[in-house]
């Protein structure tokens, strides 16, 4: 059965990405996984308000915004999916008493929402130099009426499943598990592994996108701090 | 394009490697671990996405980007945020708001007067809540906040003048920091970012009116001296959007290239960039 796309079952859509557009953020990263384009800001670490400050460690808050519409509970749902995840993997214990601000704005959704808000969050926290303990990447499943299983499933493609799956692992790491599970609808266990498998396979190609991106970009500015 | 993933640790040419976050460094002993690293059962693993550099035993990683974290013996410029007691919260652009304690600053009448009770209450006759204080980095507080000074005579509250804000990267340490250009215009250049242009005033002035080192009130500043403060901070301003380094040499190259254009054009795209480029060659030339 092929997908309105033509995409294997297993290919991701073309990603892109752009690191440090938003030049009053510490750092920001513009995502994209085909029509589904995020804009991530993070600002931080910054000084935490009194009430919200923890004395041995940084907070971390996230802020999600959809492309069109108030803010609604779904919207609420992405917030503590990425804080949840992030919260673990930075190392907040370096900066007591600050605050970690993430801003995801959605600009255009076309299904695989929340891994694009988590991948586009891991780049915007490289480019502030929030110190990490791995690269989070994330990826989505979605398992159709007729059984077959595709990664990185547009909206059209979410509106015909029977149930979807988000995972997000560490980079180089495997054996820690997933750092972040959204599971939606009705499955079998099997197909829940045969999910894991296939986001196993695309975050790590994620991982590499996302390290040639990196690279490309310290490699450059490696160039203007010399000069 | 082939591209490696490193997984494996490795024990030799370990310096000009890009690593990111979570990739492994080293799991030789010999090592001591930096900035930028953690360690995890013995291995070394990167924190942050940039270089990793090695200085004997030292291993850390230099991101690109981060926001300014002092050292101590920094030059700084930073508004006061808020009075508390026997202290003030200043802004340094940094990670958390510095501190300037009470018995840091000079009180005015003399350097050697001790500190009363009545100073305690009236903090804001001294920094009130958006004052701009020239200071020192004097220590760190056990959270890694700046512990501030201007516990000298060319340090304290800044006049007669306006703020540029610029990258902290592109503002290098030096041996002085208050520069005095030749079109009569003096410069603070905070390591911090936190630039300050005003009018020239002479030292001798200034040490002539001990008393009045707190004072709120301006010089008079004329039509043509607010004109030169206004062009040297759209220089600064410029130099700071084409990521040339801000010393006082750049700033006079710059102010220099600029009398072709009026004040206001500076800004536009077309003027900046051709400026900056001058003025990047001619430092290249003087290098």
């Amino acid at each position: 059965m092929s997908r309105p796309d033509r995409r294997e079952a297993s290919q991701l859509r073309a990603l892109n990405c752009s690191l440090g557009q938003l030049n009053r953020a510490d750092g920001s990263t513009q995502f994209s996984a085909g029509n589904t384009s995020v804009v991530s800001g993070v600002y931080g670490p910054v000084e935490a308000k009194v009430y919200e400050e923890k004395l041995d460690r940084a907070v971390v808050e996230v802020k999600f915004r959809a492309d069109i519409g108030a803010p609604t509970t779904k919207d609420k749902w992405v917030e503590s999916a990425v804080r949840s995840t992030f919260e673990r993997e930075i190392l907040a214990h370096l900066h007591p008493r600050t605050l970690v601000q993430i801003v995801i704005q959605l600009r255009e959704g076309d299904g695989s929402v929340d891994s694009a808000a988590i991948n586009a969050t891991t780049l915007a926290l490289v480019d502030a130099g929030i110190p990490l303990k791995c690269m989070i990447t994330a990826a989505t499943c979605a398992v159709l009426f007729d059984d077959t299983t595709v990664v990185d499933p547009t909206q059209e493609e979410i509106d015909a499943a029977r149930s979807t799956h988000t995972f997000a692992f560490a980079s180089g790491s495997n054996d820690r598990g997933p750092l972040y599970v959204d599971s939606r609808g009705e499955f079998t266990m099997d197909e829940y592994s045969h999910c894991y498998d296939m986001c196993t396979l695309a975050t790590e190609r994620v991982l590499a996108f996302m390290r040639t991106a990196i690279e490309g970009k310290v490699t450059k500015e490696a160039k203007i701090g010399a000069a | 394009m082939t591209m490696e993933i490193d997984e494996a640790p490795q024990k030799v040419g370990i310096a000009a490697r890009i690593v990111t976050p979570g990739t492994a460094i080293t799991n030789d002993p010999a090592f001591m671990r930096g900035h930028g690293t953690f360690s995890e059962h013995d291995t070394i693993y990167s924190s942050v996405a940039g270089v990793v550099e090695r200085i004997n035993k030292l291993v850390s990683v230099r991101p690109l980007k981060q926001r300014y974290s002092g050292e101590i013996g920094d030059i700084i410029v930073g508004r006061i945020t808020e009075v508390a007691s026997k202290r003030w919260r200043v802004d340094v652009n940094s990670r958390q708001d510095g501190v300037l304690l009470l018995s840091s600053i000079n009180l005015p009448g003399g350097i050697q007067r001790r500190k009363s009770e009545s100073d305690e209450l009236q903090m804001r006759t001294f920094f009130a809540e958006g004052d701009l204080v020239f200071a020192e980095v004097q220590s760190y507080f056990a959270d890694g906040a700046l512990s501030l000074h201007t516990r000298s005579i060319q340090y304290g509250k800044l006049r007669n003048g306006t703020l540029v804000t610029a990258f902290p990267q592109l503002v290098p340490r030096s041996r002085s920091h208050f520069h005095t250009l030749p079109c009569g215009v003096d410069v603070v250049l905070g390591v911090n970012g936190y630039i300050w242009v005003s009018k020239h005033v002479s030292a001798s002035k200034v040490e002539a009116n001990a008393e009045l080192i707190y004072s709120d009130k301006n010089e008079p500043i004329s039509d043509d001296e607010r004109e030169v403060i206004a062009r040297v901070a759209n220089c600064i301003q410029l130099l700071n959007r084409l990521y040339v380094k801000i010393t006082d040499t750049s700033i006079i190259f710059a102010y220099e290239a600029s009398l072709a254009h009026s004040v206001k054009d500076l800004l536009t795209n077309d003027v900046a960039v051709e400026l900056a480029h001058n003025v990047m060659a001619r430092l290249e030339q003087q290098a």
